[in-house]
């Protein structure tokens, strides 16, 4: 008999533990399913702000107008499946090129740091730079996105060299963060290669 | 009934507060007190937590068999928690962003599965959301505190507005976690010296 009851017991367990499992789970799976579209509209949204950003352009706060520049604007322009995806942005009003936009990974400090870095079409200068995701310090090297920081950038060009904040002058020269050596360094390096490998591609592609 | 409640909530934020009596919740009191915006978001995602899970463990209490309790209590809060940082994405994608990982780590936060435990299994619902409520709110002003001079004196700025001159130079260790032990620190020191008078603290510690 009490061996009876301690079986009960222990089924009830197992099957409290599968209903009340399922019962959230599928409370979280409804959750998920209700935001989906949104979410991935934010992040279709955010890549097209930053590849925008990057270009130079002012970027609309308004997700339609955002949309439509970006439709109107950038397009990909990459010549083969085996290339690497890039863009080519042309004047809204003109329809001239007016740049290319590169997306780029590398190392940061504690995490890879993803930008967008737009350039001329002669490769003259740097139209824009966005950061698109980074894990650097809070405050200290996550000041790399504020727009001090990315908007020193406009009208240079690389390969660059750090010089202490609020120093630059030179059009290879950009301020690194006080505080955060690595991380500018880190940033150095990523649109230091990023222009290199832009210089190439687009060397490849004119041909 | 009512004493009973306002005791719950008091306690909570006073004598049996979750971060300095308790010193509970440390590793996001460290992790995102540095810049004031994104505790606020934290709090808010943590009140909500404890709250509902609180409520909802109490609710279950009398059917949750005593050995699965745990397993239970963490699918629970877990569900809560990835509903939050759900409902964060879809609609403020930046902030989302800048807390990265945080908002899924207070699935483990010790004050969330600390209530549950300690009181929701024990005590009827309404309480339960009382006492689940005040803890998030008694975790929250002590961060909300922290951040705030963290921020000014690491960043010169609050909520990302600029409030010392030029004149000040920033404290960077202050945006660091070393700076958040400091700031801790010396809350602990403030607040058990001076406002909970020793004599009366032999409860609360």
């Amino acid at each position: 008999m009490k061996g009876k009851t301690k079986t009960r017991q222990r089924i009830f367990t197992i099957l409290f533990m599968f209903g009340i499992t399922f019962v959230f789970i599928s409370g979280v799976s409804f959750a998920y399913l209700f935001t989906r579209e949104k979410v991935a509209m934010n992040e279709a949204l955010f890549l097209m702000r930053g590849a925008l950003i990057a270009a130079g352009r002012t970027v609309p706060e308004n997700p339609a107008e955002l949309k439509t520049l970006y439709q109107k604007t950038v397009e990909e322009a990459r010549t083969s499946e085996k290339r690497e995806v890039y863009f080519r942005v042309k004047d809204p009003q003109t329809g001239d090129v007016s740049g290319y936009v590169f997306i780029e990974k590398g190392a940061g400090l504690w995490g890879a740091i993803t930008l967008s870095i737009g350039v001329t079409p002669d490769m003259n200068s740097i139209l824009g730079l966005y950061f698109l995701d980074q894990n650097e310090t809070p405050g200290l090297g996550g000041r790399i996105t504020e727009s001090w920081f990315c908007d020193q950038f406009k009208g240079k060009m690389g390969p660059f060299t750090l010089v202490p904040e609020g120093t630059s002058s030179k059009k290879n020269e950009f301020d690194a963060i006080t505080g955060a050596t690595s991380t500018s360094n880190a940033v150095k390096n990523i649109i230091n290669d990023t222009l290199e490998k832009a210089r190439k591609i687009l060397e490849e592609d004119k041909e | 009934m009512r004493g009973k409640t306002k005791k719950v909530f008091l306690e909570n934020l006073g004598r049996g507060n979750p971060v300095f009596i308790q010193i509970l919740g440390i590793c996001s009191t460290l992790a995102v007190t540095n810049v004031l915006k994104n505790t606020v978001i934290m709090c808010c995602g943590l009140v909500f937590t404890t709250t509902l899970s609180n409520f909802t463990v109490s609710l279950l209490r009398r059917w949750i068999p005593s050995r699965i309790r745990m397993m239970v209590e963490v699918l629970i809060i877990a569900c809560y928690v990835i509903i939050v940082d759900i409902a964060i994405k879809a609609t403020l994608p930046d902030i989302s962003r800048q807390l990265g990982p945080y908002v899924g780590l207070i699935i483990t936060n010790c004050i969330v599965m600390g209530r549950t435990e300690a009181f929701a299994l024990s005590n009827p619902p309404g309480l339960s959301l009382v006492d689940g409520f005040s803890s998030g709110l008694g975790y929250s002003y002590v961060l909300l505190i922290i951040a705030f001079f963290r921020e000014l004196l690491g960043s010169g700025s609050v909520w990302g507005v600029r409030m010392l001159g030029n004149w000040w130079v920033n404290w960077s260790i202050m945006v660091m976690a070393p700076g958040a032990f400091f700031m801790l620190a010396v809350f602990i020191w403030i607040v058990k010296g001076s406002i909970l008078k020793p004599d009366q603290d032999k409860k609360g510690t």
